[in-house]
């Protein structure tokens, strides 16, 4: 017969210990998630919160309105979709390339591709706009060199996003690979022993064993990946401050903008709120449209 | 044993959470209860600080009295805005002004908000021109320096109006003045003097001359642009003022200059230019070292940007070089701008802190080295006829040209719209999309203009 203090600490005891890290996800988490929510409603005056007032969806509605917003919305969906089909791809190809078999120029160029990831953001941001620099970057000496028309590069409102992507790309793919490599070298010799016994072609080979054995890999990179990008900022705030006319204004650019250059506190929320939500719908629809193919050991 | 142990071990864990959550709940519960309180305290802290001033804040015999100055300056300009208030803090025994640096306007203004609004702002703060009416549109936030003045004997009259406007501030109404000028600034083209004598050719003085000399200078391959101009929604307000036109109409809310068409023709000539390569207009990001790098290198035979540059063009120059005046469209006109100090009326230390800015403002280790030793203009005619200004006008006829050119001060768009910076973004992108995309003058107006009208409803 336990005695009440027993069953008291049975049914209160877990609670209590998962308090602490509870207590910081409410308060780290869930409430800043109720703030922004509430504030994407109200015109929120910084220097007199007693004048703060109730605007309903006002804030949305305006919001939407906007050219500036519109374009922050493609722009980083462009961003993202392209950000994943380059990065997701070159990784790949590169993994399969460099982890196949262990060789000295191997290491070296997985060493190299993986060189990009451990320098700031704000360092390749910078090196690179100069290098894009139309009039005296080495982009364009090279295509002129070269005999090929040259660009604006971050001059202009049409090549200024693949710009960004380039940069980006180059600086993420490093890092993607190292995880895939890691992955291909954890698939089991005696599968591929199997395989070549049964005379499986190397393309067979890779979309039937490979590509499977590796998916629980690819699917962390794809989430991790579509949430990283659609949160872009410092690669647009460095390079272009989301211009030529907007055409890099992302999401959370467009965010920042709001609060830190027209201290539109309300319209900021308001943006924040359309982020979480496409966020978290991508999210639940990779879990849901992707896991079951994910292929688990 | 053990056991026992864990659930004590569980309880005294538990508890020190609740305790946590009860002082976290308690200290933010207080601090929504203060602001409004604080912000009340401060309204009558002002309201007493005008009539009965200094008896109250008398510092303690032997104690000097602190006062918190917020600034935005860093680097060359920090440091010698650190020696100006050290120089003050040695020059009496009452007071002990605190400077610190707080980031750029954005980053100040931003800190400054939330700082207000907490009852911990500074006395002191010095913000950029454009970002003072940010304060200044709420009301009770800033202090009214005009009975201030009058107990000093300084004169509203004595700052250039060219500045007051330049603030958003009216220099009619003189009962009210919350912000001085303080480090002032008007744009100026300095020109290559080199290429120019090498062919010839005059300085010019309209963007015709510009267009036609830059074109002949390109052909001849001398220079690759006629001119570079750095990124800035502060040349819109410059290029539609000297169409000789405004931007807002009379009450603030219509964007005018497109409706009949000034705008759009001022905005039209500047396409052009950039479409004949006469014009360079700087990247979005760190546009002045881009384009003044371009006049350096000999690539531009003209350079437009703030006559504040003068220093890093005197310093790199290896060609003779002058400052000019800006060249005219139908008539001159230059906009102005920099930064300010403003005194909080929330403001602990008024007395003291007005001591401060007093001195700053008449002595000659104030404002007016500040100004000397920078390349800003003097902002009040005291400020000029300090013994440092007149030796830097004397010996620097760059400087003078720069100060000279102030006649043609224009700020129309800040006196008919005051909140100009929040439609700022929206001309950006009107500015490069037409400069660097060439596209359709007319059309991108016209977004403007509904962009910018929809913003100015809003804030009203």
């Amino acid at each position: 017969m336990k005695n009440v203090k027993d069953r008291f600490w049975e049914k209160i005891g877990p609670y209590l210990l998962v308090a602490p890290a509870m207590t910081g996800i409410a308060l780290f988490v869930i409430y800043p998630i109720i703030k922004l929510i509430s504030m994407s409603f109200y015109k929120v005056n910084q220097l007199n919160p007693d004048k703060t007032k109730f605007v309903g969806f006002s804030n949305y509605q305006k919001m939407f309105k906007t050219a500036e917003f519109q374009k922050a919305l493609v722009n980083t969906g462009y961003y993202a979709l392209f950000m994943i089909l380059i990065v997701l791809g070159c990784s790949l190809i590169l993994a399969v390339w460099l982890g196949s078999k262990k060789s000295r120029v191997n290491s070296a160029a997985q060493a190299s591709a993986f060189l990009p990831h451990i320098i700031s953001m704000v360092s390749v941001g910078l090196i690179f706009q100069q290098m894009m620099d139309p009039d005296y970057g080495i982009f364009n000496a090279l295509l002129g060199a070269m005999g090929l028309q040259k660009s604006q590069f971050l001059r202009s409102s049409d090549s200024a996003m693949n710009s960004v992507i380039f940069t980006s790309a180059w600086k993420s793919i490093g890092y993607y690979t190292l995880i895939l490599i890691a992955a291909l070298q954890s698939i089991p010799e005696s599968i591929y022993e199997a395989a070549d016994l049964d005379n499986a072609g190397s393309v067979r080979t890779f979309f039937k064993i490979t590509l499977p054995m590796i998916s629980p890999q690819i699917f962390f990179v794809l989430i991790v990946m579509t949430i990283g990008n659609f949160k872009v900022f410092e690669t647009i705030r460095v390079m272009t401050s989301g211009g030529p006319n907007n055409a890099t204004t992302s999401l959370v650019y467009y965010i920042y903008n709001k609060v830190f250059m027209d201290f539109d506190v309300g319209r900021a929320a308001a943006g924040g709120v359309i982020l979480l939500i496409i966020v978290g719908i991508m999210t639940v629809l990779y879990f849901v449209s992707l896991s079951k193919k994910v292929h688990y050991q | 044993m053990k056991r026992t142990m864990k659930r004590m071990t569980a309880w005294v864990m538990a508890s020190a959470m609740m305790l946590g959550l009860a002082a976290c709940g308690g200290s933010s519960s207080s601090g929504e209860a203060q602001t409004p309180a604080a912000t009340e305290a401060a309204k009558t802290e002002a309201a007493k600080a005008e009539t009965t001033a200094p008896a109250a804040e008398a510092p303690a015999s032997g104690e000097k009295t602190k006062v918190n100055f917020w600034h935005s300056m860093s680097g060359s300009n920090g440091e010698l805005l650190q020696s100006i208030v050290d120089d003050y803090n040695a020059s009496q025994d009452k007071v002990e002004v605190v400077a610190e640096f707080q980031g750029d306007y954005y980053a100040a203004i931003a800190k400054a908000q939330t700082a207000i609004a907490a009852g911990n702002g500074p006395d002191i703060l010095q913000t950029g021109s454009g970002q003072v009416s940010i304060l200044a549109k709420e009301e009770g936030v800033l202090e009214n320096l005009v009975p201030w003045m009058d107990k000093s004997g300084m004169e509203f009259s004595d700052f250039d109006p060219t500045f007051i406007t330049g603030m958003s501030l009216d220099p009619n109404n003189t009962e009210s003045l919350v912000a001085f000028p303080m480090g002032c600034s008007t744009p100026v083209m300095y020109c290559n003097m080199d290429i120019l004598k090498e062919a010839g050719a005059e300085v010019p003085t309209s963007w015709e001359e510009m267009s036609e000399l830059s074109k002949k200078l390109i052909a001849d391959g001398k220079i690759e642009y006629g001119f570079s101009l750095i990124h800035d929604c502060w040349y819109f307000w410059m290029f539609v003022a000297q169409n000789d036109t405004t931007v807002f109409s009379e009450d603030g809310m219509k964007f005018q200059c497109v409706d009949d068409g000034t705008g759009i023709e001022a905005m039209q000539v500047v396409q052009d230019m950039c479409k004949d390569k006469v014009m360079y207009f700087g990247p979005a990001q760190d546009s002045a070292a881009a384009c003044r790098g371009m006049f350096l290198d000999g690539k531009c035979a003209f350079y437009i940007n703030s006559c504040a540059d003068l220093k890093s063009v005197e310093s790199n120059a290896t060609f003779d070089y002058s400052v000019q005046y800006i060249p005219k469209m139908k008539v001159n006109a230059v906009p102005s701008g920099g930064n300010t100090l403003t005194m909080l009326a929330s403001a602990a230390n008024k007395e003291a802190a007005w001591d401060f800015m007093h001195w700053l403002y008449t002595d000659n280790g104030g404002v007016a080295t500040f100004a000397a030793n920078t390349g800003y203009l003097p902002c009040s005619k005291t400020i000029a006829e300090q013994p440092i200004i007149k030796e830097k006008r004397a010996t620097n006829p760059n400087y003078e040209v720069a100060y000279n050119q102030l006649e043609y001060g224009n700020n129309s768009h800040m006196v008919m719209q005051p909140n100009n910076g929040d439609v700022a973004n929206s001309i950006t992108a009107m500015m490069e999309a037409c400069f660097y995309d060439f596209e359709d003058v007319e059309e991108r107006m016209k977004v403007v203009k509904e962009e910018a009208e929809d913003i100015l409803i809003d804030l009203q």
